[in-house]
């Protein structure tokens, strides 16, 4: 049974950069996009530059979740038009997000990591 | 706009201050939620509120105005939820003080029924007008809607030893999903395309015209660029001196990196993708060249189930500028049904949340033999077995073709 919201955890790390950690826990779709992006622009807004996303928690994801993630890494570094994302990091996906990362090529765009150290060391 | 308390006469505004208490709350709390039981209605003495149900608000009030009146005289349960959106100072009148008021001076009695009318008659103004505007809107999805099913194919391809059948079925008005089918004279190909565009509903129903039209338009373009050459099946060597097999695989890489390219450099903003398989099939000899750009497996099944799996050569096109995708082949054996679907599919949910799954598609397979149509009546139908009168959240899109037996 898919639960069929979406809660955000948000805390910061201190280390070398200023890394934003949201804990996602969940279902990411088309119905709880909007809630990721939203919270996601709020703290971009009060200055966070470089996030991980936490989706340990995430039991499932979507196309359109991906969509958001996206739009995420547009927003952190907009004029980038590399195609390894600079600003955002997944850690921990759970197996159903971790394959939806893998069947849309988006594990070649976003690094997965499996420890938090390697996540903020990363950036 | 004249105000409830402005409205009233001076008798029952007199006796309505009298017997009201004073409540203060802060801005973004909550006066009373809804589905709540209520005895009193209220009056705005200082600040603001706004009438909501979540994240749709509904109305906003300010001083001199009520609202509760549904509760508060009616006994019915609170139709929405108000909440301060400022400092606010109300004043609380309590049903059975206002009743005993009333007893004792029936003309505002009068007046109150009088004034109850006036607000509900402008509540059934409002609401007419919300209907006749979600009528114009329904109106153009559903011209919409029209326009959208002309970019499936309204015929599909005829081909000697083949048969092709599609299926589909939005979750809404519109839909992302699609699929294609045509044939490439000047290589020779039958092109089999599927393809899921992320989200639903009016967004993704307009990139998919997109994705769909530079597909066709790419991987047709010799036959709009007016070079269309006659196929002879007996002819390797094209008329321009190269290698078929080399104009393959350029129409393939062309047809994807097109696609990918333009999207990606002119709409790469908004973040839609699409993930898309792109299969072309050498008809005489059942050789299947394709790209499977971020999509679902697609599967070639015979007599005994899924022979092969056909996994992602590349990611989703759309936001990747660059991209590289390969290009595999494989092999489509006579009385083999080559099947594409979307992820409607195996994420069929029933109302207790459970998902139709890729399990439950390849049992299916396992036990099958017919044609390409009734493959794809049989999948719709067992998941419509399963989903029963769940709502339908995301669109399914199905393609099949059949290399007949000889």
């Amino acid at each position: 049974m898919m639960s069929e919201d979406l809660q955000i955890g948000v805390s910061r790390e201190e280390g070398g950069k200023a890394v934003t950690i949201m804990r996602l826990r969940g279902s990411l779709d088309a119905n709880t996009q909007s809630v990721l992006e939203d919270k996601a622009r709020e703290v971009i807004d009060a200055g966070a530059e470089y996030l991980i996303l936490d989706m340990s928690a995430v039991d499932y994801l979507g196309s359109a979740g991906m969509r958001a993630i996206h739009a995420i890494t547009n927003l952190l570094s907009p004029e980038d038009p590399s195609m390894r994302s600079t600003h955002l990091k997944v850690l921990s996906p759970s197996a159903a997000a971790a394959k939806v990362f893998k069947t849309l090529g988006f594990d070649s765009f976003i690094d997965i990591h499996e420890s938090l150290d390697d996540a903020i060391s990363s950036f | 706009m004249s105000t409830f308390l402005d409205s009233l006469n001076a008798d029952l505004r007199k006796a309505i201050e009298r017997i009201g208490v004073t409540v203060t709350l802060g801005a973004r709390q909550k006066v009373f939620e809804r589905g709540d039981t209520g005895e009193s209605f209220y009056i705005i003495e200082k600040g603001s509120v706004i009438v909501h149900d979540g994240a749709l608000v509904l109305n906003e009030l300010a001083e001199g105005e009520a609202f509760g009146e549904i509760a508060g005289l009616g006994g019915m349960p609170r139709t929405a939820t108000v909440t301060a959106t400022e400092d606010l100072t109300l004043l609380r009148v309590e049903r059975e003080a206002l009743y005993s008021v009333l007893q004792t001076e029936p003309e505002s009695l009068r007046y109150l029924v009088q004034m109850l009318c006036e607000r509900e008659s402008g509540m059934a103004d409002r609401m007419t007008n919300r209907a006749w505007r979600l009528k114009a809107t329904e109106h153009e999805l559903e011209i919409g809607q029209r326009i959208q099913a002309g970019f499936l194919p309204d015929v599909l391809p005829d081909i000697p030893g083949y048969e092709v059948a599609g299926h589909f079925q939005a979750a809404r008005v519109v839909a992302g999903d699609f699929y294609d089918a045509f044939q490439i004279p000047s290589i020779g190909r039958l092109a089999l395309v599927i393809g899921d565009v992320c989200d639903k509903g009016v967004g993704a129903a307009l990139f998919m015209t997109l994705f769909r039209s530079l597909i066709r338009a790419t991987a047709q373009s010799r036959r709009f660029m007016n070079w269309a050459v006659d196929y002879d099946p007996a002819q390797t060597i094209v008329p321009d001196g190269r290698d078929r097999n080399a104009l393959v695989n350029e129409t393939l890489a062309n047809t994807v990196s097109l696609t990918n390219n333009y999207v990606a450099t002119t709409h790469g903003k908004t973040s839609m993708f699409a993930s898309v398989f792109i299969g072309l099939i050498e008809p005489t000899t059942g050789k299947l060249d394709y790209v499977n750009a971020g999509h679902e497996e697609a599967y070639i099944v015979g007599d005994g189930g899924i022979r092969l799996k056909l996994p992602p050569t590349g990611p989703v096109l759309g936001i990747f500028a660059g991209a590289g995708h390969e290009i595999a082949s494989a092999q489509l054996r006579a009385g083999e049904t080559l099947l594409l679907y979307t992820d409607g599919v195996p994420e069929a949910t029933s109302e207790s949340g459970e998902q139709y799954s890729e399990q439950r598609l390849n049992a299916l397979l396992d036990q099958w033999q017919g044609s390409a149509r009734e493959l794809l009546q049989q999948i719709s139908g067992s998941v419509s077995d399963f989903t029963q009168d769940a709502r339908q959240h995301d669109d399914i899109a199905m393609l099949a073709s059949r290399r007949l037996s000889v």
